[in-house]
């Protein structure tokens, strides 16, 4: 980030002139690249814990419950 | 679809379960209760699954109706919690410094709750707009909209700084680009 860098172009200028302006207007594209990094990051932390138990139980006991239904009638 | 698949498929997505959950129950052991629930409900009607259509998306429909039938009670009964959630607001706008993954949460905690889930279904499960309007029940026009206002909310509450490649370092200089972007605020 040290190199020195030309001015924005007058592309992303309008835009954010623009955000200002009207709330639905769209976001610079690096800004929601990294807000959808960061939102993918947070689920993906949770959908990478470790599932209890009990959800595998829970599903054990739905499958044997039917078993005995099935055995009684 | 056989039961030993049904199994297998319905195993292989309670992770994206219980994270769908948090995007409505902030307690993280509501969260599994809420997912306990939807694991009952999709193996009592695994026959109106229609194999070849999304299976996780059949499954995040049920979590919905489960949520919103259990809420419509809860708000009965007992204070709102995720009302109260939504006003332990901490996370105030324009501020600067290293954002961290329980700043963003914060963040997206305060949003309105269905702009949270339509941001989720597409932003984070990466669905496509239809398919996040079919689990939603709404138009693919809505989700768009609450995409949209989701996202420019999160830029209100954290700052376009912030969110920034690069730009997360505390006390050094900004480069040049962003000089002149903070002093248009």
């Amino acid at each position: 980030m040290t190199t020195p860098k030309s001015v924005q172009p007058a592309q992303s200028v309008t835009a954010e002139s623009a955000m200002s302006t009207e709330q639905t207007a769209s976001i610079d594209a690096g800004i929601q690249g990294a807000l959808g990094r960061k939102l993918r990051e947070s689920y993906e932390e949770v959908v990478r814990e470790t599932v209890p138990d009990k959800f595998l139980q829970l599903l054990d006991q739905l499958k044997k419950s039917e078993k005995d239904k099935a055995g009684e009638s | 679809m056989a039961a030993p698949d049904f199994e297998q498929a319905l195993v292989g997505a309670i992770s994206h379960l219980r994270a769908f959950a948090r995007s409505f129950a902030n307690d993280p052991a509501r969260a599994d209760d809420l997912v306990q629930e939807t694991l009952v409900k999709a193996w009592n009607s695994r026959d109106s699954f229609t194999p070849g259509t999304n299976f996780r998306a059949w499954l995040f429909t049920i979590l919905r109706n489960v949520y919103f039938s259990q809420h419509r009670k809860l708000r009965r009964e007992v204070d709102d919690p995720d009302d109260h959630y939504q006003n332990s607001l901490s996370v105030q706008p324009e501020q600067y410094g290293h954002l961290d993954l329980s700043d963003f949460r914060d963040a997206l905690a305060t949003l309105p709750s269905d702009q949270r889930e339509a941001l989720v279904l597409v932003g984070a499960e990466g669905f496509s707009y239809e398919e996040a309007a079919q689990i939603c029940g709404c138009a693919v026009g809505t989700i768009k909209s609450r995409v949209n206002r989701a996202r420019n909310r999160l830029v209100e509450l954290l700052g376009d700084e912030d969110l920034k490649p690069g730009s997360h370092h505390e006390g050094e200089t900004p480069p040049a680009g962003t000089l002149l972007k903070s002093t248009a605020r």
